[in-house]
């Protein structure tokens, strides 16, 4: 038994130095937050445990509310590659699998960025993210560390 | 007039009151739907002829309570074929019923789930029924068996970050039920069996590198039938690792019990590749060891080790809904026909017949929302 957990480990271990994903740059998307959240910048990691809901709370302690442009924006799609590390139907499935087992909710989801920014504007500890040329009025930008 | 005005403000209150309702309940669906044809002998509900009558479909509705507490209700309609299980199973069952209540310990996110809650045992039971998100219409038969998909009782569920790392960790206690064709030394048997005093603790890590995911799960159980009572451990255990477009997985689960036919062991690895970014190919291998049962306690057995091997393409036709295409070979003594296991049993001597083999397919849609 034991031997054949060590192989199976071994062999993940080696396949994913080999083929371990290269996290891109930000691109074509912004990181917008409601002005009550007291951050100017947040790290990925940080970033992808809030829109998963594996942290619920920004470092300052307000809990957090994500919001999710919907699947097949483009924005998201940049989003969900930089910041989670896979793409958006990979994201999607992790959804399916955290409601079907009884876990937790999908974020909100908004189909434009507009409704995006209303959304974070005017939620306590909203955040979500927007195409890299939209109008942010009301709402404070992110920076990614 | 009068009557005008109060009939108004009635509408207007019981559709706010709809209107709350409604804000506070979500319904989340999915549908496993397919066609199967087996080769040579009957198997997991799929005959010769071929079968359409295999589904899986669930229905569930979430009632937010409060900020920390909700009750969360799903229905399950299973039909598999011509498996000698339909007998033993309802169409129409609720999977689960439960009421969530969430809170917290430090950095630490808890949870405690009370009612008919999700089983967490490996890394798939609680979505075995959930084809969107599985590479074949389910998860390796051998390993999950049609066993502990639910618990009547209670799961206290902590997720802690340790630096880069995380820790789930679950405790349970309660019953569950399994139900299952088992090889005997005079053929197949279906057998239902409720296990009470079920209680255990699975643990994952999650690894900050590839998205490994570890996980060990260890359970005692009491079983109880009109026949039998003894104690029972399950130990399971699992590895996961995501990484570029592949997805590698492999799980192993012991059971060991009061009788020597108890003694079983299961495990499979499987391999999942992002082909492109609507088309994945899976492949899986199960390698299963059992001990064959005898009245006469002089006589043992350990059946020669049964296998099965899939494949699968995955098309993802619309956001959410994939199309499978899966094709299995599988050897052993385990089929829905009555199968020759031994030939001569003339104490302390046993002759085993041959394992069969066949294999079949399946094709099936499965889609959510």
């Amino acid at each position: 038994m034991t031997r054949f957990f060590s192989r199976v480990v071994l062999c993940a271990g080696l396949g994913a130095a080999m083929f371990a994903p290269r996290v891109s740059a930000a691109q074509g998307f912004k990181v917008v937050v409601n002005p009550d959240v007291n951050l100017v910048d947040i790290g990925e990691a940080s970033l992808s445990s809030l829109f998963l809901k594996k942290d619920r709370k920004f470092s300052t302690g307000i809990e957090a509310a994500p919001v999710d442009l919907s699947s097949g924006d483009p924005a998201r799609g940049a989003f969900s590659k930089a910041v989670h590390g896979r793409p958006t139907n990979a994201v999607v499935k992790y959804w399916v699998q955290q409601v079907f087992s009884g876990k937790e909710t999908p974020p909100v989801s908004k189909d434009t960025d507009d409704a995006v920014v209303a959304y974070v504007k005017s939620t306590r500890g909203g955040i979500g993210y927007v195409s890299e040329g939209a109008a942010t009025p009301g709402v404070k930008v992110l920076k990614l560390k | 007039m009068t009557l005008g005005l109060a009939m108004a403000v009635a509408v207007s209150a019981s559709s706010l009151r709809a209107q709350e309702i409604s804000d506070r309940l979500t319904w989340h669906a999915s549908l496993n739907a397919g066609y199967g044809r087996s080769s040579d002998l009957p198997t997991l509900g799929i005959p010769l002829k071929g079968t359409s009558d295999y589904r899986l479909f669930t229905l569930q509705t979430r009632v937010k309570l409060s900020e920390k507490d909700e009750f969360v209700a799903q229905i399950l309609n299973r039909k598999f074929g011509a498996s000698p299980l339909a007998s033993a199973i309802g169409d129409l069952t609720a999977q689960w019923a439960y009421f969530n209540h969430r809170f917290t310990i430090g950095d630490a996110t808890a949870n405690i789930k009370a009612g008919r809650t999700p089983l967490p045992r490996g890394l798939l039971n609680e979505v075995r029924y959930i084809g969107a998100v599985l590479p074949f219409f389910r998860p390796s038969m051998e390993v999950y068996s049609d066993a502990f998909d639910a618990l009547d009782g209670a799961v206290v569920s902590f997720r802690k970050p340790l630096g880069d790392f995380s820790l789930e960790a679950h405790g349970f206690f309660g019953g569950s039920d399994w139900r299952s064709v088992v090889t005997t030394s005079t053929g197949q048997d279906v057998r239902v069996q409720r296990m009470e005093n079920y209680y255990g603790s699975q643990l994952y890590l999650d690894v900050p590198f590839a998205n490994i995911r570890l996980g060990a799960h260890a359970a005692r159980m009491e079983v109880r039938t009109p026949t039998t009572k003894g104690m029972m451990t399950n130990t399971f255990l699992s590895a996961q690792s995501q990484f570029s477009r592949f997805t590698l997985r492999a799980e192993q689960s012991n059971i060991n019990g009061f009788t020597p036919s108890r003694d079983n062991h299961h495990k499979y690895v499987q391999a999942i590749a992002q082909v492109t970014d609507r088309f994945q190919l899976a492949g899986e291998h199960t390698i299963s060891r059992s001990r064959l049962f005898f009245t006469n306690p002089a006589l043992r057995a350990v059946l020669p080790a049964a296998t099965s091997t899939g494949a699968a393409g995955i098309l993802e036709v619309a956001p959410g809904t994939q199309l499978k295409f899966e094709h299995h070979w599988r050897t052993g003594y385990v089929f829905d026909s009555n199968v020759t296991t031994v030939r001569s049993q003339i104490p302390p001597t046993v002759v085993l017949a041959p394992p069969r083999s066949t294999r079949y397919w399946i094709v099936s849609v499965a889609t959510t929302f």
